[in-house]
């Protein structure tokens, strides 16, 4: 009888003990300031709106699930209360060894972790790097995030330890958590710092990047429609406040200069592109300008919006070797605005070919496109030949060489040279301006190679800090289809040449 | 001839010249970046950027420049831009030679706590040092990719041929001299490898092999008659092997478990602790390898897997309890009690010998290492005799009772001055392993005294004309770390630098201040031949 009594006073003392940590975690998550609450990941401190929309959106695709905020849905995941979140699943044979059907996109993650092993062993027993392959690497990296996520040891919070010290501590090495321990810690750590991290929640929110994309895509719709550009001009006006906006808060976030991976050289050539082109078209009075600067602004935040798996928005800490904000900013962005630049051109000279292939052109055009080109390719060469020789500078004075035939180094020289025989050959009427135009076309593929090609393609090289995936079958099909519009407005050229 | 020159000279000026130059240069620097991705670095380099056709062309750039700047004198106001470009471009290019023929650019190595003096560069070197009379020379090995022939004669010691990346051939060679030489194949019914072992003077062969968790011991063949019967003991000068109860005097002692033997034999006395080592040990405990005379319990061998090879015959465990020897016969399978495994002879070599011959291999870089060709070789004949030096390790000979050792190896000199780490750092990421800085704390000892300096990424260490960077680092013994300066000397920065600037003034004043007018085309001007953008420069 006395035994019964007992191990119903046991059952009773375990249920109220579960049931009353299950309400705290339950309460924990409904916080309305937990959002806010800093944490420690990847070697900065970032709000925890940040790091769980990052993470639930590397984890599933989508930045929200269900409209929930982001940083419920993590806590929920981390405390194992969230009911089972999906991968994503697109390669054929992956869904071949997870025994997918073909029309079946995603798997949860309880069924993913059961099929570890089988992944794994699949991985190693691939001998090429195929896509395949990759598929198997990505699909490992993310059930590896999901388990530090479930069991409790990714999210390090800043709590006041037993010896009254605040320190960073993940969830799992927690006695007892509960709300106000957060804040006392988030207080703690504003006071020994700032409250600057939360800036990057409202980065994050806002996405200012889209909102570029739609008011430049406005801007392009009324510049092309309209006879009177002030409309077009206001939108476009518009849009560089908001890209510089956003780029502005990029610096205060990071507090280094905003060109420091793909992502960001991506977006900062596409607002300095449309700024050049602002420029140029009014000291030259030429809306083509405009028409190319809004155009190529709109490829890059297309790109920057859309194409995650090759274009990483995080802020990460940077290398070591690029921690010098005044080298950085000059050379890096020297290079990008010679890229913009370069840009331009490239985008110009593709429309002359494809009108000239329509038959939209006037007997005046050839001349007066060339000329219009050859505007940007000044401006692109002699920024080029500056940031290359600033990177020179910055490579004698922080590794004691001016040139070392790095990849990188090396495809932006070839990048000038080869606009450089362009210009030369044209000077003296050797190359014609009908073939001018499609060289120019041709031409910006270098640019490509040298931008994504090195780190795509040769990764290789000192240079090679931001190798991701998808990026080789992207230049593969830009290369394709630059090479198909050459090809096909050929013939349309020489008759006209004739 | 002269009407050669002339046309090639004017060539060169021409701007289809520089066009055809400019297209050969970036073909040539477009082959170059990949052969680098795929062949790795150095490849790359000595193939290409450091490659005599690829300087030529650099040379002819130079000239073409050159010829066409001259060409446009008397100076025109027009053309201000133009000169100060191409005399900047043609600055850049003295001041690049006189980095390439009077600078320096090396790596120091700092182990913690030692001293250093010495700057490593990258080129290959040959050192010859006579041991007896110290006496040293040294001569460049040829900056080429490819295998190349040498002729070059130091002494008595004639080298043949230079192997710039190397791999490892087994090769069979006659010898006059007969050994013991055998070629085997372990197999199962999913796996095949070949082993190759020989006991002969001249080889370089490993006489252990591991397959797997297996490990293969090859012995000679006198050792099969003792191995089945307990502790024996392997006198190799004399080729023959004496059993535990045939050694006369034996003393043995059991001290806390270990047992011990002492005894005199053939003059010299002894002591072995088989459980410690097949190696004789003084009152020390410190092994003598150069003994002639060694230990062996087969007993201790049964734990793990072990196969015994003596040439003809095999020792196999049975039940992990005691050995048994079987015979081997030439292309006839014999069993092996591990996982379906068999071992057949294939070849038993008596006047010829197996031997690891480097050979040329086509690099190939994995991670920034080369997995295949990262090996050094040079071919060397002393008379008749053929050798191969590596940069494994030096070559010790004896040439008419001279005692001379052959390296390959970078080359090296001396700084004026002597420097010492005291202290490496490395700072992480917050939170992960990801290094944030890398940091050398070094003294720097000169005649006027010792001084302290910090040197970190983007803060170098000037000294009189030497700069050191922080490059790299090493775990060294003990769990310290060693630091790796780029050391560098460049006497044409200066040259650089000043064409640099004129370059980038000079373009700018060619290209965005030469005011042109722009046919604008809304405003519908006739545009006529003169509206052409044609600089004629």
């Amino acid at each position: 009888m006395l035994q019964l009594s007992l191990k119903f006073f046991f059952i009773l003392l375990l249920t109220t003990f579960t049931s009353q940590s299950f309400g705290n975690s339950l309460s924990l998550c409904d916080e309305s300031q937990l959002e806010n609450i800093p944490t420690l990941q990847g070697g900065r401190v970032k709000p925890l709106y940040v790091h769980s929309y990052e993470t639930i959106k590397f984890l599933t695709g989508k930045g929200k699930l269900k409209g929930q905020n982001p940083a419920k849905s993590y806590c929920l995941l981390s405390l194992n209360q969230l009911p089972d979140i999906s991968a994503s699943i697109q390669h054929v044979d992956l869904k071949r060894i997870l025994d997918l059907s073909q029309d079946q996109k995603s798997e949860k993650y309880s069924v993913l972790n059961s099929k570890m092993e089988l992944l794994k062993a699949e991985y190693f027993s691939q001998q090429e790097e195929t896509s395949f392959k990759k598929a198997l690497n990505n699909i490992l990296l993310k059930i590896q995030a999901y388990q530090k996520v479930v069991d409790a040891s990714e999210w390090k919070v800043f709590i006041e330890k037993d010896d009254k010290k605040f320190d960073w501590v993940s969830l799992r090495e927690t006695k007892e958590l509960n709300s106000e321990i957060l804040i006392k810690g988030q207080i703690e750590y504003q006071k020994q710092n700032t409250d600057k991290y939360l800036l990057e929640s409202k980065y994050v929110k806002y996405k200012l990047n889209h909102w570029a994309l739609l008011i430049t895509i406005i801007s392009i719709i009324f510049m092309v429609s309209m006879k009177n550009n002030t409309v077009g001009l206001s939108f476009a006006t518009l849009s560089i406040i908001v890209q510089l906006i956003a780029i502005i808060l990029r610096v205060q976030i990071s507090g280094r200069a905003p060109i420091t991976n793909m992502y960001e050289t991506v977006t900062f050539s596409g607002f300095g592109a449309l700024l050049l082109a602002i420029y140029i078209s009014f000291q030259k009075k030429e809306k083509l300008f405009l028409l190319a600067g809004l155009s190529y602004n709109i490829c890059t935040l297309f790109m920057a919006n859309f194409a995650n798996g090759m274009l990483d928005s995080t802020i990460k800490p940077l290398v070591p070797v690029l921690r010098d904000n005044f080298w950085l900013s000059t050379h890096v962005t020297s290079i990008i605005l010679s890229y913009s630049a370069l840009a331009l051109s490239w985008i110009l000279a593709n429309i002359y070919l494809i009108k000239n292939k329509m038959g939209t052109l006037e007997a005046s055009d050839p001349k007066y496109y060339s000329e219009l080109i050859h505007s940007c390719l000044k401006w692109g060469t002699v920024l080029l030949a500056a940031g290359i020789i600033l990177g020179g500078v910055w490579a004698d004075y922080s590794w004691g060489r001016f040139w070392g035939w790095d990849p990188k180094e090396t495809w932006s020289l070839i990048v000038l040279l080869i606009y450089m025989a362009i210009l030369h050959g044209k000077y003296t009427n050797w190359i014609s301006n009908h073939s001018f135009i499609p060289m120019v076309a041709a031409a910006f593929m270098s640019v490509m190679m040298a931008w994504f090609g090195v780190n795509y393609i040769l990764a290789s090289g000192l240079h090679s800090y931001g190798f991701s995936e998808g990026g080789a079958i992207f230049l593969g099909t830009f290369f394709l289809v630059q090479i198909l519009i050459i090809v096909f407005t050929a013939k349309q050229n020489q008759r006209h040449a004739l | 001839m002269m009407k050669i020159y002339k046309k090639f000279e004017r060539f060169l000026a021409s701007m289809k010249g520089a066009v055809t130059l400019i297209t050969l240069f970036v073909i040539a620097m477009i082959i170059g970046t990949f052969v680098e991705s795929y062949y790795g670095t150095s490849f790359a380099n000595k193939l290409i950027y450091k490659s005599i056709p690829f300087m030529i062309l650099q040379g002819l750039l130079f000239l073409s420049i050159l010829i066409a700047t001259i060409d446009r004198l008397p100076f025109k106001k027009r053309l201000t831009g133009f000169y100060i470009l191409h005399s900047g471009l043609l600055i850049i290019f003295i001041g690049s030679a006189i980095t390439y023929f009077a600078g320096i650019d090396g790596t120091v190595t700092l182990a913690p706590g030692e001293q250093s003096q010495e700057i490593m560069f990258n080129e290959d070197h040959i050192y010859i040092q006579n041991v007896d009379d110290k006496t040293k020379s040294d001569f460049p090995l040829p900056n080429s990719a490819f295998e190349t022939t040498l002729d070059k004669k130091v002494g008595e010691i004639h080298f043949v041929k230079w192997i710039p990346y190397a791999g490892d051939k087994v090769k069979w060679k006659m010898s006059s001299t007969k050994g013991q030489s055998h070629e085997y194949v372990l197999f199962n019914n999913d796996v095949s490898t070949k082993m190759i072992f020989s006991l002969h003077d001249h080889t370089n062969i490993p006489s252990r092999v591991q397959n797997g968790p297996l490990t293969v011991q090859y012995f000679p063949a006198y050792l099969s008659s003792c191995f089945d019967k307990g502790l024996f003991f392997w006198d190799s000068e004399n080729q023959k092997c004496i059993l535990e109860k045939d050694m006369k005097n034996i003393k043995k002692e059991i001290i806390s478990t270990i047992e011990k033997y002492s005894f005199k034999y053939n003059g010299k006395d002894y002591m072995f602790m088989p459980k410690m080592s097949t190696f004789p040990m003084d009152n020390n405990l410190t092994k003598n390898q150069e003994s002639k005379l060694r230990i062996f319990d087969p007993i201790m061998f049964l734990a793990q897997p072990f196969l015994f090879i003596f040439g003809d015959k095999m020792a196999i465990p049975v039940k992990k309890e005691k050995w048994v020897i079987k015979d081997l016969n030439l292309k006839k399978p014999a069993g092996l009690p591990w996982m379906g495994l068999k071992l057949m002879m294939v070849k038993k070599g008596e006047n010829e010998y197996p031997a690891k011959m480097p050979h040329y291999e086509l690099p190939i870089q994995k991670d920034g290492k080369l997995i295949e060709g990262s090996k050094k070789a040079v071919a060397v004949k002393i008379g008749l005799d053929e050798y191969w030096l590596t940069d494994d390790e030096p070559l010790k000979l004896l040439i008419k009772g001279k005692r001379v050792m052959v390296g390959l190896g970078k080359r090296v000199t001396k700084l004026p001055f002597k420097l010492t780490l005291s202290k490496f750092e490395m700072k992480n990421n917050p939170g992960t392993m990801d290094p944030a800085s890398y940091e050398s704390f070094v003294q720097l000892f000169t005649k006027d005294g010792t001084s302290n300096h910090h040197i970190f990424m983007n803060n170098p260490l000037k000294h009189q004309n030497f700069t050191f960077y922080q490059s790299s680092y090493f775990e060294a013994d003990g769990g310290h770390f060693g630091s790796v300066l780029s050391v560098n000397s460049d006497p044409g920065r200066a040259m650089k630098y000043l064409g640099s600037l004129l370059l980038v003034l000079g373009s700018m004043i060619h290209y965005l201040l030469n005011k042109r007018k722009f046919k604008n085309k809304n405003k519908k001007t006739v545009i006529n031949n003169k509206s052409i953008p044609v600089q004629v420069i």
